[in-house]
């Protein structure tokens, strides 16, 4: 995509591809690489997993099961460059071979108990569970191998061979928990349950924690009261839970070395640096929700919903710190605070027409927002209260991901050399960052938070059509008001002329309007052209449509089947979006610069019941 | 039910075996911590080891040239390169500017890594005492270093002489006259006294290698308000130890320094290392770089491709009309030795234009090994013969070659400074190159001390040392032509001398910052920044990001957006 357009991309021939298709240091044509052999990425995977499953029943009530789920996991990857490839350009080929090795099984024990108990029926279960993973890895690159052809199945004869690694990861979670129901007659339900679980990847003695829960639902239109009510269900529900998050990498606690390289005179030195500093601190991050919610059905069930209402308070957030550098740290992975959620979730489903033998229609529609706020962190003032950890970009009262940055203000026109000049050492054509707190100067004070990467809302709708046999659905997703930070703009619009560029609307004495920078052949990116990269991320896309058609029963026997439908499906057809480049749902907030576009798919199938 | 339990008890002891709280014990076989590592001989050697090892990340990459080629009077930015700020003193030249921040960050951990070995060399067990105050003093003359360079940069910076426990987010801003007599000073003392002459690891921090930095140290000092009155005279004495240990002499042939397989040769006092199996294996990610940026774009002319012998052009250093004027190129043999006159061709008999058309030099033949292109380089030749006027365009089209001669040059063509070509690479995109950084050679060694026994006044004995690099820097039976007379010598005449002998090796942003000459200088000599060049750009502004995280926040050096 960077290659110039101006370039020739063949040889005189037409067919054989240049390898540079202009005269540039640097630019090779990805059309070489595409020749069969040239590039080779390939990627083996092997898995085994056998669950197994085993259960004694006591008697009707008392019941016993034991799952155990092996699950073993090979990879190869291996990769060969010839000499037409970016990686050599035209010198010799490498190729590297890494193995990768995971094992991990879980064993769950269940013990379920039921009996009749007063006027309702008391479920009792108990459970004990490991979770164990390890991932291990070795890798081989070699580089200036004699023979093209061997690819990686000979890297012993290359003349570079010294970078090997190898590497091990074990992480084990450890459970148990119990739970008690009771349900009279289906119109109150009350659960409570209590777990404890173990980490592996925390700290001694703050490896366990416990985690209750209760909830409690009532059918209210089963009640005598509620007789003339429209609803033919009408369900309250209230719960309240607490769950833990440990999803950290392993070893994070005791600290680390990383291998350093130096020789003597030739001779090998290896040492090994301080790099990460101990933690032996880290603890579960703990999140308690309370949640208060419905669900109805009206119209004999025609139309159905659910509704809910929660506060979830999150602390001791599992988070990687940033650290002043004079420390001689990066960063350190803590406990850092906490957070504040409440949400609000809404869903709807709807028969429109219900016609077996003419026309269906349905339609369920869902819509949900969530507010997140940093209510504690580390940095406290004096007084105790926390304050804004402006080096980790955390503020109170905001989502713990933001985007704090400079404003884009504008473009420096030409009559304005000198204000260029005085306040940002510019010129005309250049980007202008906005005085955000007014004092006539550009200072990193200036800096704003110009977005986060919670959505206003977010939802779906999907309906569904019939007739006769043939049927058609459609799944439509939105989400909308999030914040989305492009480095694919940071690095497709240097503005430099020397890669082909995202075609924006660039500032020239001719076009002072525009909104990007002026080219600049001098520079490999232009001054501030960062802050062109945050974007409205919303959209609303077609995720799904599905054609289908129901061959008659008769028909279809008649061939040997008992039904057999046959079916055309699209994914991501289509989209729309303030962010006109691509499909932004492809990334998280921030999309790669060399991330490719998710892929619109069509599929036609089959699917027959013998 | 009861022939059940037989069966259910296995199931419940096996679960209750394997879930006791040992099994969470993470073991961590691949990575070692320093509490169990840090403990005997080989992990404290390792410790010492990785204290070189940091500032590799420094020395030889990118931003090592950058910090110190960038902003004076002999390099401006060339064609290409994401870090011309540093060259021109504009917007970019700020304190969230990546080198201004990383070179601050490489220096601190090296820091702090030295502060581990000196502070845990007490509790290694089982360790010879003469063996242990070595590394000691070895991990005091790093860190001595790396606080020299931090204070060259930044001036008043945090000052720590302790190992970082734990979470750490203050800071202090000290004095730089504080850092000298705290730290530097006393660290580099502590090395003399307890260094060996001649380490047997070659490329072991040396006595002679703290006496010429501490001679470098209190040179620099001499010149700032908090000078002691013996700064310059303790100077020269320590560099005088240093010219009169007999490991060390000038080589006789200039350009025998820069030979690929003679690094450890008898001019140099102290190089930082590179191994050629570590660096070509991909081992290394630090080697020696500076093959790349000091080239010009060759590989675009006609008959020429890149290849190793060449090298790969990164065109990020062009030499300023100053530079190229600074020799006396009839007598001084030291800009030929310099910089590259000649390109061979390298792809037969044609060259491909833009639109990918073949054309050939005034459309004649070239055979690969024929001259393909020459840099002849500035003023009079070593026989006289002006180049620009020999060289003229009439003459340019007689010849099956290109030329291009000084009102030529631009950002992507212009002499190419040799002194880091390593042709030894395996392959023509390798960038990690084999030669070690040369941190401290002797003829630095002379002009610091001709420049210690200038600011004593003692101009006779400083002429003395600057013709002992210039006898060695001139033609044959120019010798006598080279020599200059006390009268002559200045500040600025070492300068020029400084720039003649050791342009292009990580020298002169201090250079000119130490003598209080970088504005002026770069103001009459370097147009990319004459214009942006402020007296607070003498120390390089605060990273941003060391503000932001550290508790209370950290003053921003005067003169930069706080």
């Amino acid at each position: 995509m960077r290659n110039l357009p101006l370039g020739r991309p063949y040889l005189d021939d037409g067919v054989t591809p240049r390898f540079k298709t202009w005269n540039d240091g640097i630019a090779t044509n990805p059309l070489s690489e595409i020749v069969p052999g040239v590039y080779i990425d390939e990627r083996v995977y092997s898995r085994i997993f056998v669950p197994a499953y085993f259960q004694i029943n006591f008697n009707p009530d008392l019941i016993f099961t034991t799952t155990f789920g092996p699950d073993l996991r090979f990879t190869r990857r291996g990769e060969f460059r010839g000499e037409a490839t970016n990686d050599n350009r035209l010198g010799p080929a490498d190729a590297e071979v890494e193995n990768v090795r995971e094992q991990g099984f879980t064993l769950e024990n269940l013990l379920t108990y039921n009996r009749n108990l007063g006027p309702g029926r008391l479920k009792l279960t108990l459970l004990q569970s490991i979770q164990n993973s390890s991932r291990e890895t070795s890798k081989a690159e070699v580089k200036n191998l004699p023979y093209e052809s061997q690819l990686w199945y000979n890297i012993g004869t290359a003349s570079v061979k010294g970078d090997l690694s190898s590497s091990i990861s074990e992480w084990e979670l450890q459970s148990y928990m119990g739970r008690l129901n009771y349900d009279i007659d289906g119109k109150y339900l009350f659960q409570a349950s209590l777990r404890a679980d173990g980490s592996s990847r925390l700290a001694e003695g703050n490896k366990w924690s416990y985690f209750p829960g209760v909830s409690f639902g009532w059918r209210i239109n089963e009640e005598s009261f509620m007789e003339n009510i429209p609803f033919n269900e009408f369900k309250l529900r209230f719960s309240y839970g607490e769950v833990g998050n440990t999803s950290i990498r392993p070893y994070v606690t005791p600290g680390r070395l990383d291998r350093t390289v130096y020789s003597w005179g030739g001779s090998n030195a290896y040492g090994y640096r301080l790099d990460k500093i101990a933690n032996p601190d880290l603890k579960w991050e703990i999140s308690k929700t309370l949640d208060f919610g419905f669900d109805f059905a009206l119209l004999d069930s025609k139309i159905s919903g659910t509704f809910d209402l929660y506060w979830t308070n999150t602390s001791d957030l599992l988070l990687e710190r940033n650290l002043p550098w004079s420390s001689g740290y990066e960063s350190v992975l803590q406990n850092v605070g906490a957070t504040k959620t409440n949400g609000i979730e809404f869903g709807i489903d709807a028969v429109i027409i219900d016609n077996p033998e003419g026309l269906s229609f349905d339609l369920n529609f869902n819509i949900a927002n969530y507010k997140e706020k940093i209510t504690e962190l580390a940095l406290k003032d004096d007084n105790g209260n926390p304050i804004d950890d402006v080096g980790n970009d955390w503020f109170i009262g905001q989502p713990i991901r933001v985007f704090y940055d400079y404003q884009y203000g504008g473009i420096y026109q030409l009559n304005e050399v000198v204000l260029a000049k005085s306040l940002e050492g510019k010129v005309p054509g250049e980007i202008r960052r906005a005085d955000t707190n007014g004092d006539g100067k550009i200072t990193p004070s200036d800096r704003v938070i110009l977005g986060t990467d919670v959505p206003d809302y977010y939802g779906g709708v999907t309906t569904n059509f019939s007739y006769k046999n043939w049927d058609l659905s459609a799944f439509f997703y939105f989400k909308q008001g999030q914040m989305i930070n492009s480095n694919f703009h940071r690095g497709n619009n240097s503005l430099q002329g020397r890669y082909n560029n995202l075609n924006v609307d660039y500032w020239t004495p001719d076009n002072p309007n525009g909104r990007y920078p002026r080219p600049d052949i001098g520079q490999e990116r232009a001054k501030d052209g960062d802050l062109l990269r945050y974007f409205d991320g919303s959209y609303i896309k077609l995720r799904n449509l599905t054609l289908g058609y129901n061959l008659d029963s008769d028909v279809a026997s008649k061939i040997g089947f008992r039904s057999l439908r046959l079916y055309l499906q699209g994914q991501n057809l289509w989209f729309t979006s303030k962010y006109d480049t691509f499909d932004p749902e492809i990334g998280e907030s921030t999309l790669g610069s060399g991330i490719a576009p998710s892929s619109s798919l069509w599929a036609l199938g089959i699917k027959a019941n013998l | 039910m009861k022939n059940y339990t037989k069966l259910i008890i296995p199931f419940l002891v096996v679960s209750v075996f394997i879930s006791c709280e040992d099994i969470l014990k993470e073991d961590n076989i691949a990575n070692v911590t320093e509490s169990e590592y840090y403990t005997d001989l080989a992990g404290f050697e390792a410790a010492v080891n990785a204290t070189y090892g940091i500032m590799k990340e420094f020395y030889g990459p990118e931003i090592g040239w950058t910090m110190t080629v960038f902003g004076t009077d002999t390099y401006r930015a060339g064609a290409d390169g994401s870090h011309k700020y540093m060259a021109r003193y504009d917007s970019g030249h700020n304190s969230e500017a990546g080198y201004i921040r990383d070179t601050w960050k490489i220096f601190y951990r090296q820091i702090n890594q030295a502060n581990a070995v000196v502070g845990r060399s007490e509790g290694i067990e089982g360790m010879d005492t003469a063996l242990k105050t070595k590394r000691v003093a070895e991990a005091r003359f790093l860190r001595a270093l790396a606080y020299f360079n931090l204070i060259r940069h930044y001036g008043d910076v945090h000052l720590s002489l302790e190992e970082t426990e734990g979470v750490q987010i203050e800071a202090n801003k000290t004095a730089s006259s504080e850092i000298y007599t705290k730290a530097i000073i006393p660290d580099l003392e502590f090395a003399i006294a307890n260094l060996e002459d001649n380490p047997s690891d070659y490329g072991r921090a040396s006595k002679p290698a703290a006496q010429f930095l501490l001679a470098k140290v209190l040179l620099r000092r001499s010149y700032t308000s908090f000078a002691a009155g013996d700064d310059a005279s303790k100077a020269e004495s320590f560099m005088s130890q240093v010219i009169n240990n007999p490991r060390f002499e000038l080589l006789e042939n200039f350009s025998d320094i820069w030979k690929i397989d003679n690094e450890q040769n008898a001019e140099i006092i102290w190089s930082i290392q590179n191994a050629k199996s570590q660096v070509d294996e991909g081992l290394d990610d630090y080697g020696h770089r500076g093959h790349l940026y000091f080239l010009m774009e060759y590989d675009k002319k006609l008959a020429m491709t890149r290849d190793t012998e060449n090298g790969r052009p990164w065109k990020r250093f062009r030499p300023t009309p100053y530079l190229m004027q600074v020799w006396d190129r009839t007598k001084d043999r030291r800009y030929d030795e310099t910089f590259k006159h000649v390109w061979y061709a390298n792809v037969g008999t044609v060259g491909i234009d833009d639109k990918g058309d073949n054309i050939t030099p005034n459309g004649l033949p070239v055979a690969v090994g024929d001259t393909a292109l020459y840099i002849p380089g500035p003023g009079l030749d070593r026989h006289g013969v002006d180049q620009d006027g020999y060289w003229n365009a009439a003459k340019q089209e007689t010849v099956n070659f290109q030329v291009y001669t000084s009102n030529e040059w631009d950002q992507r063509t212009f002499p190419s400074l040799n002194k880091w070509i390593d042709p030894t690479r395996p392959n023509i995109q390798h960038t990690q190159g084999q030669r070690d950084f040369i941190l401290m050679r002797l003829a630095d060694a002379y002009l610091i001390r001709a420049e210690a026994r200038l600011k004593q006044g003692n101009t006779a004995a400083a002429a003395e040392d600057i013709n002992k690099i210039r006898t060695r820097g001139a033609w044959d039976g120019k010798e006598t032509e080279m020599q200059i007379t006390a009268a002559e010598v200045n500040l600025d005449m070492i300068l020029d001398e400084r720039a003649r002998e050791l342009v292009g090796e990580g020298h002169r942003w201090y250079d000119l910052t130490r003598t209080g000459t970088l504005v002026e200088r770069v103001k009459a000599h370097n147009s990319d920044a004459k214009e942006n060049i402020q007296s607070h750009h003498i120390v390089r502004p605060i990273p941003l990001s060391q503000i932001d995280r550290t508790s209370g926040g950290y003053e921003q050096n005067p003169g930069y957006a706080q």
